[in-house]
């Protein structure tokens, strides 16, 4: 019978495998999955729905333009299994996020890519916690 | 002497009678013990390791199929078709982390984008309809995936899915419902449900077509329950990656409870039209019993979400790139 430490851990290596499951219709054929940028911006809208899932986001590049940036996740349950919410953003927060971005060239999307610290909310790791527990994540 | 040996066996007999119902709310997989102590409604289902953790199976009841089953845990998603005949190409494109669209030999034999399944370990028996019917279905995964602007999925345009698709793609959590005359099948995903008549009735002959077709089940014995399905919409895809079906298709389910947490669903897919030979798409699969208490999410398709969402991502990534 395994103690709870350790079920706790099997959840958290579970959280990572199980990461943004390519399990869309598509897998993530339309994005250039060796690329991956990383922009810093302020939200402007979250958007938790199927297909997928999306963040705006508006960055200001070197000239102090605004840049436009929605990032795609997956479907709202694949999300909630990895702790992510309806609420996990809201417009104003400042974020960080790590995204491949698509074969075509299209400006301004990209995908979310998984793993730790990939995501900076408010200056926190996101998401914060386990996502079928109770508790938060131990300190690595 | 005698009377404190029928009182001591009644109190035994009480004890094995009551144990699984006083076991039932206990022996929860941890984490969803947890979970459901934070929140009520939208829960989500756990990792496989999980239900492993669980203490030793309990003995399964009888006729009784009734609860809420989790799908996801065993791979239900099957995005690169079903469990006993996945389409993934040999080859270096099955390693993890290679996409379709990123394989540098993309189209070479045993690689992905090719236009038939010769290319994977096993592929159903298809008639030179089924081959044909086949390449008319435009995948986004598999061996046979195309590039995302090429699609034509109808599930992508929320069509529904339909049955068996419904087992064979996407399958996570189900609720199982039995009335007096019927079996029900609530799907979780695209918030559908299926009716099986358990009332005795025959199959139709020669049915108008529906997406999710005419079932009828019964109990072979206390702990297998066996579906006939016909008269499916052609419309529908068997899987994510385009199997075809005809108008007729003849799926049989099998459930078999093998303990009180455990189902078991078998499905076999006869067309004589498209596949020379019956083929199992699923065999045994299992299916881990969640509390009483487990409310999923939603899961529709939205059109007009759909619509959002092509808008702002869909059509901008998959339009071809700029000269």
């Amino acid at each position: 019978m395994k103690n709870k430490a350790t079920i706790i851990f099997l959840m958290i290596v579970g959280l990572f495998t199980v990461s943004f499951p390519l399990f869309a219709h598509h897998g993530n054929a339309a994005y250039a999955t060796g690329t991956k940028i990383s922009v810093k911006g302020t939200v402007t809208e979250w958007f938790w729905a199927n297909p997928h899932c999306f963040l705006k986001l508006d960055a200001k590049d070197e000239n102090g333009e605004v840049q436009h940036w929605v990032v795609e996740a997956s479907n709202p349950p694949d999300m909630t299994r990895q702790g992510w919410t309806k609420t996990s953003f809201k417009a104003g927060d400042e974020v960080v996020v790590s995204m491949m971005i698509p074969k075509n060239g299209a400006p301004g999307i990209g995908r979310f890519v998984s793993g730790p610290n990939s995501i900076v909310l408010n200056g926190q790791p996101f998401p914060p916690g386990v996502p079928n527990g109770a508790q938060p994540a131990p300190k690595p | 002497m005698s009377k404190r040996l029928v009182v001591s066996a009644s109190a035994m007999l009480a004890l094995v009678t009551l144990a699984p119902i006083l076991c039932a709310q206990t022996d929860q997989p941890p984490g969803v013990a947890e979970q459901l102590k934070q929140r009520k409604w939208n829960n989500s289902p756990p990792v496989k390791a999980e239900y492993d953790a669980r203490k030793k199976a309990r003995p399964a009841p009888r006729r009784d199929l009734w609860g809420l089953w989790d799908g996801t845990a065993e791979g239900g998603i099957q995005a690169n078709g079903p469990i006993e005949y996945p389409a993934n190409p040999g080859g270096s494109a099955s390693k993890a982390g290679e996409r379709p669209a990123d394989d540098p030999l993309l189209g070479e034999p045993g690689h992905f984008g090719q236009p038939d399944e010769r290319g994977i370990p096993h592929h159903p028996p298809y008639t030179a309809l089924g081959e044909e019917a086949l390449r008319a279905n435009k995948p986004g995964t598999g061996i046979r995936a195309v590039p995302p602007g090429e699609l034509n999925d109808p599930v992508d345009i929320c069509d529904p899915q339909g049955f068996p698709r419904m087992e064979l793609y996407e399958l996570r959590v189900v609720e199982l419902a039995q009335t007096k005359n019927q079996v029900l099948f609530l799907n979780q995903f695209y918030d559908n449900w299926r009716v099986i008549w358990t009332d005795g009735r025959e199959l139709p002959k020669d049915p108008e077509p529906r997406w999710n077709g005419y079932s009828v089940g019964k109990w072979v014995d206390d702990y297998t329950f066996a579906v006939d399905t016909v008269g499916m919409d052609e419309r529908t895809w068997l899987d994510n990656v385009g199997r075809p079906h005809s108008s007729d298709l003849h799926v049989q389910e099998v459930f078999h409870r093998a303990d009180y947490d455990t189902l078991e669903l078998s499905v076999k897919i006869e067309d004589p039209k498209m596949y020379a030979q019956p083929w199992m798409a699923l065999n045994k699969y299992v299916l881990h019993r969640l509390p009483d208490n487990f409310d999923v999410e939603e899961f529709f398709c939205s059109p007009s979400e759909t619509a959002a969402y092509n808008k702002v991502i869909g059509k901008p990534v998959t339009a071809p790139p700029p000269k």
